[in-house]
């Protein structure tokens, strides 16, 4: 793992660090034999940072998140690498460490806000529930608290949605009740995965707004998971693409939307729209492998046009956690090399 | 069995208006309800006469001057067995014992399932390995072999039959709550909750539990109506309800000895039997349409 060492030294560099990742291998582990699924993962979400990790479905993204959560299924493991939260490692905490993290440390909020509410409980309910989990307070300040919370994140008449059930509540408000819940422990750390994607887009715009906005309100950082890469290029500071099970380019968000250097965020960005009419959307050919299929050299060499010999040797990440790519032949470089 | 339209103006509207707000829910059929209504209070005068011991020689008392009288006997309405003894009362009792017998079973395998299903689907991996095993080896035993262990130890009884019936009814239900359990704890409000740090022990208390209630109730009802007939194939062959003790499983094994000589013994003891799990099936079959949200138009 040469990687590995590279990746210390570049988390040396950063100042503070909220949440980092290093060297990251998450395996599905059945009696003595392993399938890696996430391999060579190292990022960084500095304090008040926004990252944005994107990819297709199947890279590796939400096995990422759930392992900084420690709430991996059971059979799949960390079996390499180190994430740590403020310093503190999640690889190595027990059971009830972990509960004690997620919560007031590290809060996620999922996909579908229509199935993360139980149905069964008023959404006031739920909140209380986290609160007093964690802190000894009495029902009224919980109640308090998360009434507060919620005409924070913009819902109307709080006190009266407090007493709602799920099903009372629009998909919007429910996301809304969602984020509520993950901060009102005041977590250093927010991980959201694809929050927006089952939202439709103008309440998607006012999600983003509030995420911006709590961001700075609450000094909180963010890793934002998402395979949509115009709210990505709106809202992180840095983004870092995934393929198949490990990241093939970072940096900062402007510099990878204007000049992406790895070819697969290249096809990633032309197969989104620009608004020009007429102009055919561009397109990668094939499909994300599998992890039993992927190559032994670069991952993406089947799926890429400008793939060559060098590419049957897996290439590693060079450059920086602002710049870093993984590819024989960036683009941008012209062929001094 | 009424299980409601998605259209209720079209499928008889008034019926379903008349409901209100659950209009849109499958019935509860109300000859059902009744019946069982019946039989409860029966069952209940059933209960106050066995253990009121002044009311009890009602169900015991012999007449060996008026054996085999057929029904409608002045003082006998459904007339006498071999012995003089009263076929209504000892047919009430026999109910009260089926009654206790069906609930006490339905309580010790809910609880017993319930507690291990959600251990087993929940817990982790060596917890479901361990209740599957504990599972597997109570289903290698029938119910009638362990009433006879029981038989023999705790000496012949209705304590003797619940324990039997619920040790190895609970098996089933606890595979059923596993399996729910397996669908549920995948979620997203089971992830949502434990992103929050909510303990696994909290989660199920509350959030599983309640999803686990509307085939807990289904189950229950299914439970008791099993145990009534084991019961009764339990007391015919002598292992339960001992003499003077009614039983319908004894009423029945006693008339079959007389059943050329009269018929009213078996037939009206059988006939209790028979309605009494024919309704309690109907109900549990109601019950699990009314719970089923495949069932409704809308959530």
């Amino acid at each position: 793992m040469t990687e590995f060492s590279t990746a210390h030294a570049l988390l040396a560099g950063a100042e503070s660090r909220a949440l980092e990742i290093a060297g990251l291998e998450i395996s599905i582990v059945n009696g003595g034999t392993y399938r890696p699924l996430v391999t060579d993962v190292t990022m960084t979400v500095g304090d008040g940072e926004i990252v944005g990790l994107v990819g297709e479905s199947g890279s590796g993204k939400s096995l990422t998140a759930l392992a900084c959560m420690g709430l991996l299924p059971d059979g799949v493991r960390v079996t390499n690498g180190e994430i740590s939260l403020d310093g503190s490692s999640v690889v190595s905490a027990t059971e009830s460490d972990l509960r004690s993290m997620r919560g007031p440390r590290i809060g996620m909020i999922f996909q579908d806000p229509m199935t993360s509410l139980d149905p069964c409980f008023r959404i006031g309910r739920q909140m209380v529930e986290a609160i007093t989990e964690h802190e000894n307070v009495s029902k009224q300040a919980a109640r308090k608290r998360a009434v507060d919370f919620l005409g924070h994140v913009g819902v109307p008449d709080p006190a009266h949605r407090f007493d709602a059930f799920p099903h009372e509540l629009s998909g919007g408000l429910r996301q809304r009740v969602m984020i509520a819940t993950a901060l009102l422990l005041e977590p250093k750390v927010l991980i959201a995965d694809e929050p927006t994607t089952a939202l439709d887009v103008t309440t998607q715009a006012s999600i983003l707004r509030l995420v911006h906005r709590l961001r700075e309100e609450l000094d909180m950082s963010v890793l934002w998971i998402s395979h949509d890469l115009a709210v990505v290029a709106q809202l992180a500071d840095r983004v870092a693409v995934m393929y198949a099970g490990e990241i093939v380019e970072t940096g900062d968000t402007g510099q990878i939307f204007a000049r992406p250097r790895h070819h697969y965020t290249r096809g990633l960005l032309d197969c989104a729209s620009h608004g020009e009419r007429g102009v055919p959307f561009g397109y990668i050919d094939g499909v994300v492998p599998e992890p039993a299929e992927w190559l032994h050299g670069c991952r993406f060499a089947n799926r890429c046009a400008r793939a060559d010999s060098v590419c049957a040797e897996h290439p590693d990440v060079v450059g920086s956690e602002h710049r870093g790519v993984r590819c024989h032949h960036p683009l941008g470089e012209g062929r001094s090399a | 069995m009424t299980t409601a339209s998605p259209t209720p103006v079209t499928a008889g509207g008034a019926v379903y208006t008349a409901v209100g707000h659950d209009r849109r829910r499958a019935r509860i059929n109300p000859w059902v309800v009744g019946g069982l209504a019946v039989y409860a209070i029966a069952g209940l005068i059933g209960i106050i006469a066995l253990i009121v011991p002044s009311l009890s020689h009602l169900m015991t008392d012999q007449d060996l001057s008026a054996t085999f009288k057929p029904p409608l006997t002045p003082g006998h309405p459904l007339g006498t067995d071999s012995l003089g003894r009263d076929l209504m009362w000892r047919i009430l009792g026999g109910l009260g014992v089926s009654i206790c017998v069906g609930l006490g079973v339905a309580v010790i395998s809910i609880v017993l399932g319930l507690v291990l299903g959600v251990f087993g689907g929940f817990f982790g991996r060596a917890a479901a390995v361990g209740t599957a095993l504990v599972v597997d080896v109570t289903w290698a035993f029938p119910a009638i072999l362990l009433a006879i262990v029981f038989a023999g130890w705790l000496g012949p009884g209705l304590p003797a039959v619940i324990l039997a019936l619920a040790l190895t009814g609970w098996a089933s239900f606890a595979v059923i709550v596993r399996g729910e359990m397996l669908s549920l704890r995948e979620r997203d409000f089971v992830s949502a909750a434990r992103v929050l740090g909510v303990s696994r022990i909290r989660i199920s208390l509350t959030h599983l539990l309640i999803s686990l209630f509307p085939v807990t109730v289904v189950m229950s009802v299914f439970f008791v109506s099993t145990s009534i007939v084991a019961e009764s194939g339990l007391s015919f062959l002598g292992l339960g309800a001992q003499p003077p003790m009614p039983s319908l499983g004894v009423i029945l094994a006693e008339g079959r000895d007389y059943l050329s000589r009269s018929w009213w013994p078996v037939v009206f003891a059988g006939g209790a039997l028979t309605v009494l799990v024919l309704l309690m099936n109907a109900l549990a079959d109601n019950l699990r349409d009314r719970f089923d949200p495949r069932n409704r138009s809308s959530r």
